[in-house]
């Protein structure tokens, strides 16, 4: 089950959810065009998200995560983690405003522009509303929510300025920190990576995680907001229930802690690749067959998937890539590095138009080529 | 007297241009289109909604969504 499938089932209102819909004022948003940034603050790579709020705007809670390519997109959520979700936020409603200094940090601090069609290369382009018409000119007058991460990413390149690392990695799912959340649940969890930072912290299996820095929570996308908020070193305090009883956690992030994250279902991804890598999809090479080509352990072996062919994303295709030649070192190193990670790298240490040295390997023969970075 | 009929003639020229986008806009949503759901949805106007939550002192459930 695809988003869209999720969407088709929250808009017939799933038996599931009915009841509880009811209690809410049901509002559907299909544009990204006019939308405030200093509220809506979520992660726009998903073509599906949930917001609960207040009518004063106060943020009750999120709902939808992914990380996954859209054929699996339906692995972070559910109707009954959703159920759950909607039931927390009527909880808080109830409370409200009682409660309402907890929810404060839930809006985050005001972006350099407060709505897409503002931001340097949306402006001029697209409209606060939707263009009249034809199904055709209203989707090519409509601002989709990946094109703000994508317009922030290059501003930073074209200003010349290094890519924050909240920017290159948002929203990280909390399995980054070791912790695996059910999603049928508002945030219970079902696993803990042993040395991870969630197991150091002294999560266990089966804690409901109920305050994070103290805010409530109420859903797998709440706990990425925390983290996304979260400095590249920082501690957490986190609250859960276990067995009836409430307990106070700590989680420290440790410097890269971010940069765990899996960015590659993104959609903003193919940007990354086109600044970064003129627009080459990289895989790693499976075990076996490094070992078969004897290439070390812990060496870099990235096959090019797929080697773009149009404007900017043709750019490593016309410096000589092909598809299946493999990656065996970038700007001078040769370990260690995944796809994301020569992302990162380039986005913080380059700048447009710098020269990135490739060693690759196509079939026995090792070739220098060069990529050059875009905006 | 004039004047009036031909602002109100506008108005409702408006208001019939602005209902047959949101028709198409609506139809292009082919999950909404096909829920028969328009009673139960505020569609894409998030002022409405606001009202809405503050004259009943329900909280919202705002969803966002992509179309093609």
């Amino acid at each position: 089950m695809a988003c869209a499938q999720f969407d088709g089932q929250v808009v017939r209102r799933d038996p599931e959810i009915r009841e509880l819909l009811d209690r809410f004022v049901g509002v559907r948003i299909v544009q990204g065009n006019g939308m405030d940034l200093s509220l809506f603050q979520f992660d726009y790579d998903m073509s599906f998200a949930v917001f609960f709020l207040n009518a004063d705007r106060t943020i009750y809670g999120r709902y939808g995560s992914r990380s996954h390519l859209p054929d699996e997109a339906h692995l972070d959520i559910s109707m009954t983690g959703l159920a759950e979700a909607m039931k927390a936020v009527l909880a808080l409603h109830a409370q409200y405003p009682a409660n309402r200094d907890s929810l404060r940090a839930k809006t985050g601090p005001a972006p350099p522009y407060p709505v897409p069609e503002k931001m340097p290369g949306l402006m001029g382009k697209y409209r606060s509303e939707l263009r009249e018409g034809s199904p055709e000119a209203i989707s090519q007058s409509c601002i989709h929510c990946h094109q703000i991460p994508v317009a922030r990413m290059a501003s930073h390149i074209r200003k010349r300025e290094p890519m924050p690392s909240r920017l290159a990695f948002p929203w990280p799912m909390p399995e980054v920190i070791g912790l695996g959340l059910d999603r049928s649940r508002r945030a219970t969890v079902k696993r803990v990576a042993p040395g991870s930072a969630a197991a150091k912290a002294g999560f266990r299996q089966g804690d409901d995680l109920r305050f994070l820095q103290g805010q409530p929570i109420i859903s797998i996308a709440d706990v990425q907001w925390v983290l996304h908020r979260a400095a590249d070193t920082d501690t957490v305090a986190a609250e859960v229930l276990r067995e009836g009883e409430q307990r106070r956690l700590t989680l420290t992030l440790e410097d890269g802690w971010r940069t765990k994250s899996d960015i590659g279902w993104r959609t903003s991804g193919w940007e990354y690749r086109r600044i970064a890598l003129g627009g080459l999809r990289l895989e790693d090479v499976p075990e076996a067959e490094r070992r078969k080509r004897g290439i070390a352990d812990g060496a870099i072996a990235l096959r090019v998937d797929y080697a773009g062919k149009f404007g900017k994303y043709g750019a490593a295709r016309r410096a000589g890539f092909r598809e299946d030649d493999v990656l065996i070192s970038f700007d001078g190193r040769s370990r260690g590095w995944r796809e994301q990670d020569l992302f990162f790298h380039v986005l913080k240490t380059k700048k447009k138009g710098d020269r990135i040295p490739v060693t690759i390997l196509r079939g026995d023969r090792e070739m220098e080529l060069v990529i050059t970075v875009q905006d | 007297m004039k004047r009036a009929i031909a602002v109100w003639g506008l108005l409702l020229l408006l208001t019939a241009a602005g209902g047959g986008q949101d028709a198409v806009l609506r139809e292009t949503d082919t999950n909404f289109s096909q829920a028969g759901a328009e009673d139960h949805w505020i569609y894409n106007d998030l002022a409405r909604g606001f009202a809405e939550a503050k004259a009943s002192n329900k909280p919202m459930m705002i969803v966002f969504r992509c179309i093609p």
